[in-house]
């Protein structure tokens, strides 16, 4: 499995999906899956959005198999074409007439803890999930793009090169749009940190 | 009054465990004796392992299943399907600046075509000239040997 991680191993995989072999796309599927959806999720703040989306980005990097070229790393590529389906949803989101609002998403759907009988009080749950509304909040009021270069440096601890290429943007620009979004992180969770 | 040394990038890496060895006993040393620094690298820190409280949800388990039977859908799909597909997902809206751009382009090209659609004029000829004037002379002595009908005179008024 230590062969699996390695990113060159990532581009034979995609060059053999090119020559026609499924299985290495089901390596590659298994391998990021996990990532994708959860940059989506954080992103769109809807787990079922985000497995839309997630599927979207799959099916995208199936039907490039034929063009695809091992250039930049796999997973930066991925994350490139990911960046990508969630400004866009987002986009389009804001010209619907009628958005959720982030509570509305939370109530939804949402990752919820469960109370294990010798866990935290429910007083301190009620805490917690008030935490981590206002942590969520603090992310979802960043510009996209901000919130984009925030998730793959926390959530996916990708390098500067990697986010850069990811967004399409330059490497300073890209620690000049960390820079203001942890700003207003700060700023924004002061009161709770 | 604030510390030239003050580097968030620098205090955000220390947060995230990327610096090397030598860079973190080098900001450890400042941060003991800058109080300034110390107070935004600790509220970076913190920031940092807020966001850690923030899980995310597992992925279904039929997604798998699901992304399989989309990519056989779309190889089943007839291309002028795919394309119409394609089509109803373009925004219109953000079409027609583009549609009106193109139509003020084509406006200005016709505007400024004309000249190139008249036909073009040959070169005089000046020797054709000179027997045009010739013919015309003949036909002025003509004209002033010849009488004039009576009838032709009556239509005039003269």
């Amino acid at each position: 499995m230590t062969a699996l991680a390695s990113p060159e191993r990532d581009a034979e995989l995609m060059i053999r999906v090119r020559e026609g072999d499924q299985a290495c796309f089901g390596l590659l599927l298994q391998k990021h899956r996990g990532g994708v959806v959860h940059f989506l999720y954080r992103m769109v703040q809807n787990q079922a959005v985000a497995e839309e989306l997630g599927q979207e980005v799959f099916l995208r990097v199936y039907k490039s198999r034929e063009t695809y070229e091992p250039t930049a790393k796999f997973r930066t590529w991925l994350f490139r074409i990911a960046t990508h389906v969630a400004l866009n949803w987002l986009r389009d989101a804001r010209n619907r007439q009628t958005p959720l609002s982030i509570d509305q998403r939370m109530e939804e759907e949402g990752p919820r803890r469960e109370i294990p009988a010798a866990g935290p009080t429910v007083e301190q749950e009620l805490m917690n999930r008030a935490r981590l509304r206002e942590i969520r909040q603090a992310i979802d009021a960043l510009p996209a793009k901000q919130r984009a270069a925030v998730l793959m440096h926390k959530y996916e601890e990708m390098e500067y090169v990697q986010i850069a290429k990811a967004l399409g943007c330059s490497e300073s620009a890209v620690k000049s749009l960390l820079f203001r979004a942890y700003e207003t992180l700060r700023a924004r969770l002061a009161h709770m940190i | 009054m604030t510390c030239p040394r003050k580097d968030v990038e620098l205090f955000t890496r220390r947060a995230s465990g990327r610096l090397d060895q030598a860079e973190a006993e080098a900001v450890e040393t400042h941060l003991r004796g800058c109080t300034e620094c110390r107070a935004t690298a600790e509220a970076q820190r913190a920031v940092w392992n807020a966001l850690d409280e923030w899980p995310a949800a597992p992925v279904s388990d039929d997604f798998d299943r699901r992304l399989m039977a989309r990519i056989e859908a779309e190889a089943a799909t007839p291309w002028w399907r795919s394309f119409s597909e394609v089509l109803r997902h373009v925004s219109w809206k953000s079409a027609i600046p583009v549609a009106a751009a193109c139509a003020a382009i084509f406006a200005i090209f016709l505007l400024q075509s004309p000249a190139t659609h008249t036909p073009r004029q040959k070169p005089v000829d000046i020797e054709q000239v000179e027997s045009a004037l010739d013919d015309v002379d003949m036909l002025n002595q003509l004209g002033a040997a010849v009488p004039v009908q009576p009838s032709a005179r009556a239509q005039s008024g003269t």
